[in-house]
C-alpha cells in the first residue's frame, strides 16, 4: 500500500514540496529584512525591559506600521491554502477512483477495502501533516518578530501558524474524502470540500475569536 | 465434479428495486460459464456480488466454499476480475501496474504476467493510457491472471473490442484455462462468440434466473416443433416461445432429458444455442417457469 | 508444426467439438491424415482457435471412442487410422444409391436448391441427434 499510495499521490506530494519552496522563496528574504529592522529599531530590548518608555513605544509602532500591514497582506494570500490542499488531495482520493472506474480494479485485489482506505487516509494524512507543518514553520518564523510585538491571536497569524494550518487542512481533506464517496466525481468533491472548509473558516474568522 | 461457485437465494436491492433476486446457482470447477442476458438483466450486479464489490441484500455466495460476502483478503485472492471497460490507472506504466498488483496481493506471478504481455507484444514501459483498447484489455487480463485466481470473472470483456482483439483476448483466456485450470465466468450480450468458448450457460432476465446448466444438456433438453399454423396457444407442456408465420408455427419446448412423443402433425428438430438464447430473451418473463 | 490444422466455423450451427471430430474424419477420408500422424496438442488447438480446452478434450475423447485416434499419455494423440479411405466397394454402392435418390427427386419435380436443402436438413438432424 505504501508504494501504491506514493505512486498515486506523488504528483501532489511534489506540488506540496514546490509550495514549501515557493513560500520559502517569498518569505525567507523578507523575513530577514524584518529581522534586520527589528534589531535596528531596538524592538527586542524594549520587549525585554518593558514597553513603558516613549522611545520604545515609538520604535515599536514604527516597526509595526512598517511591517505588520504588509506581512498580513502577504499571508492573506495563503489563507485559502489549507482548503485547497485538503480539497484537492481529499477529493481525488476516492473521487478519482469512482470517476475512472478504477475502484473495481483497486478493490478486487487481495486488500480488503476498509484496509485499503485506512492505509491511504493515514499515509496521505501523514504527508499532509508533514507539508503543512513545514509551511507553518516558514510562516511562523517569518512573523515571529511581529508576533513578539503583537500577539499570535491576531487574525492572519493564528490561521497559518502552529497547529491550525495542519488542522484546517486535515479537516478539508476529510471533507474531500467523504465528498468523493458521496459524489463519485473528482471536481464536485473538491468543490464541496472547499465549500465545507470555507463554511468552517469564515465563522472562525469573524465570530469565534 | 467439485463446485467453483455456489449462490443460494442471492438477492440485491437498490432502493426499492430488486436488481437480482432468488438466484441459486452451482457451477463446476474447470468450466467456462457464459452469463447471458439483455442490458439491465442483473449480470453486472451478480458479478460484483461474486467479486465482493457488492454485499448482497439477501442470500449467500461462495467461491470454492469460501464466503465472498466477507470481502476478506483470502476471499478476494481467489477471484480475478476484469471489470467492464477494463479500467486501469491510465497514468501508470504497465510495469507500475504489475508492481501495484504485487503490493496488493497474496500471490503474484509476475513472470507469467510478463510472458503473457510479451506474447501479445505489449512493452512494460508503455503508459497504460497510451495503449489501444485491445491492449488495455490484455493488460487488465494479465493483472487478473497474475493473482493465480481459482475463478476468473470477466464483465462484458468483448464489448468495445474489434474482432482481432476479441479473438486475441479469448485466446489468452482459453490458454489460461488449459494451463492453469482456472474456472471462467464471463458475461456477454454478444451471443455469437460464446459457443466455441463456453460449456455452461446462465441466463438472466429482469433480475431473475431463467436457465442454468451445461450447454450440451440445455440444448439436448429443448426441441423446436414445427407444424401448421395455430392461433390458439398450443397446449404443449414446457412451451418457451411460439412464433407464427403465415403457414406454420414454430414452438420452442423444454422437454427435459426424456424425449416425449409429439402429435404427428408437429415435426421436431434440435435447437441451436443462439436460437435458444434469443427465444428465452424474447419471451415475456411470466411464462419463464 | 503439426501436420494437421483445425478450423472453426462460428456460423455453421454445428457444435464446435463436432466440427473438430468431423475434420479429423474428413482428413482421414481424403487421405490428409494417415496412421501414426500426431494431432496437435490440446493447448496448440486452444491457442490457434481460441476455443475452450474442454471442447477439444471432448472431441479427442470422441475420436478415441470411435477408434480413430489413440492418446498416449505424455506424448500426444496419434491417428490409428482404423478408418481407411472409404473402400472401393462401399463407396461405389453409396454413390449409386445417392444418384438414384437424386434422379427420383428431380423426377418428382424438386429443383437443385430443394434437393440440397433436403439433404442438409436430414443430415444435420441425424448428426445432431447422434451427438445429443
Amino acid at each position: 500500500m505504501i508504494w501504491l499510495t506514493w505512486r498515486q499521490h506523488r504528483v501532489q506530494a511534489f506540488a506540496g514540496l514546490a509550495l514549501i519552496g515557493l513560500a520559502a522563496l517569498v518569505f525567507l528574504p523578507y523575513g530577514h529584512a524584518i529581522r534586520g529592522a527589528y534589531d535596528q529599531h531596538g524592538v527586542g530590548p524594549c520587549l525585554v525591559h518593558g514597553t513603558g518608555g516613549d522611545d520604545c513605544q515609538s520604535a515599536m509602532s514604527a516597526f509595526m506600521s512598517r511591517f505588520n500591514g504588509i506581512a498580513n497582506h502577504l499571508l492573506t494570500w495563503f489563507t485559502p491554502i489549507p482548503g485547497l490542499i485538503g480539497a484537492v488531495v481529499g477529493g481525488s482520493l476516492l473521487g478519482r477512483e469512482y470517476e475512472h472506474g478504477t475502484w473495481r480494479l483497486a478493490w478486487t485485489q487481495a486488500v480488503p477495502r476498509t484496509r485499503w482506505l485506512t492505509a491511504k487516509v493515514l499515509l496521505v494524512g501523514l504527508g499532509i501533516v508533514t507539508i503543512t507543518a513545514s509551511l507553518s514553520a516558514v510562516f511562523g518564523w517569518f512573523r515571529a518578530p511581529i508576533d513578539n510585538v503583537s500577539s499570535r491571536f491576531s487574525s492572519g497569524a493564528f490561521d497559518l501558524e502552529g497547529l491550525s494550518l495542519t488542522g484546517y487542512t486535515l479537516f478539508a481533506f476529510a471533507a474531500g474524502v467523504l465528498a468523493g464517496q458521496l459524489f463519485r466525481r473528482t471536481v464536485p468533491a473538491m468543490v464541496a470540500a472547499f465549500a465545507a472548509f470555507m463554511a468552517l473558516r469564515l465563522p472562525v474568522e469573524f465570530w469565534l475569536r | 465434479m467439485s463446485t467453483a461457485l455456489e449462490t443460494r437465494d442471492l438477492g440485491m436491492r437498490y432502493g426499492r428495486k430488486w436488481a437480482l433476486r432468488g438466484c441459486s446457482l452451482r457451477l463446476p470447477t474447470g468450466s467456462v460459464i457464459a452469463l447471458v442476458g439483455p442490458n439491465g438483466a442483473g449480470k453486472t450486479t451478480l458479478l460484483q456480488l461474486i467479486t465482493g464489490l457488492l454485499r448482497p441484500t439477501e442470500g449467500t455466495v461462495e467461491v470454492l466454499g469460501r464466503d465472498a460476502r466477507t470481502g476478506s483478503a483470502e476471499a478476494l485472492a481467489q477471484v480475478g476480475f476484469v471489470a467492464q471497460e477494463h479500467p486501469l490507472y491510465r497514468g501508470m506504466s504497465v510495469a507500475d501496474l504489475l508492481r501495484m498488483g504485487r503490493s496488493l496481493n497474496l500471490r503474484w506471478d509476475r513472470p507469467m504476467a510478463e510472458r503473457r504481455l510479451a506474447d501479445v507484444g505489449i512493452p512494460l514501459t508503455q503508459r497504460a493510457g497510451a495503449l489501444s483498447g485491445g491492449q488495455q484489455a490484455q493488460v487488465a487480463l494479465a493483472l487478473a491472471l497474475a493473482k493465480r485466481p481459482a475463478l476468473l470473472v470477466l464483465d462484458e470483456p468483448l464489448a468495445n473490442l474489434d474482432p482481432i482483439a476479441r479473438r486475441d483476448f479469448m485466446r489468452t483466456v482459453m490458454v489460461a484455462v488449459a494451463e492453469d485450470e482456472v474456472t471462467v465466468l464471463l458475461s456477454s450480450h454478444v451471443i455469437a462468440d460464446l459457443q466455441a468458448v463456453c460449456d455452461q450457460l446462465v441466463l438472466l432476465k429482469d433480475g431473475s434466473l431463467q436457465l442454468a446448466g451445461a450447454i450440451d444438456d440445455v440444448l439436448a433438453g429443448h426441441r423446436i416443433l414445427t407444424g401448421p399454423r395455430t392461433d390458439a396457444e398450443p397446449p404443449v407442456p414446457g412451451l418457451v416461445r411460439a412464433t407464427h408465420s403465415d403457414r406454420h408455427t414454430d414452438l420452442l419446448v423444454r422437454t427435459g432429458t426424456d424425449r416425449p412423443e409429439f402429435h404427428p402433425a408437429w415435426r421436431s428438430h434440435p435447437v441451436g444455442l443462439e436460437e435458444l438464447i434469443l427465444a428465452y430473451l424474447e419471451q415475456p418473463t411470466e411464462i419463464a417457469r | 508444426m503439426s501436420v494437421f490444422q483445425f478450423r472453426l466455423d462460428g456460423s455453421s450451427g454445428v457444435p464446435p467439438y463436432l466440427q473438430l471430430v468431423q475434420q479429423v474424419r474428413q482428413g482421414l477420408l481424403l487421405g490428409h491424415l494417415r496412421s501414426g500422424d500426431q494431432l496437435p496438442t490440446v493447448k496448440e488447438v486452444v491457442a490457434s482457435l481460441a476455443i475452450n480446452p474442454n471442447t477439444v478434450v471432448k472431441a479427442y475423447r470422441q475420436l478415441e471412442h470411435e477408434g480413430m485416434v489413440n492418446a498416449r499419455p505424455g506424448q500426444g494423440t496419434f491417428i490409428t487410422a482404423s478408418i481407411e479411405p472409404v473402400a472401393p466397394g462401399p463407396y461405389a454402392r453409396l454413390r449409386h444409391s445417392l444418384e438414384q435418390w437424386v434422379r427420383d427427386a428431380h423426377a418428382a419435380g424438386l429443383d437443385d436448391e430443394t434437393v440440397t436443402a433436403m439433404f442438409a436438413s436430414v443430415h444435420s438432424e441425424l448428426r445432431t441427434e447422434g451427438a445429443a
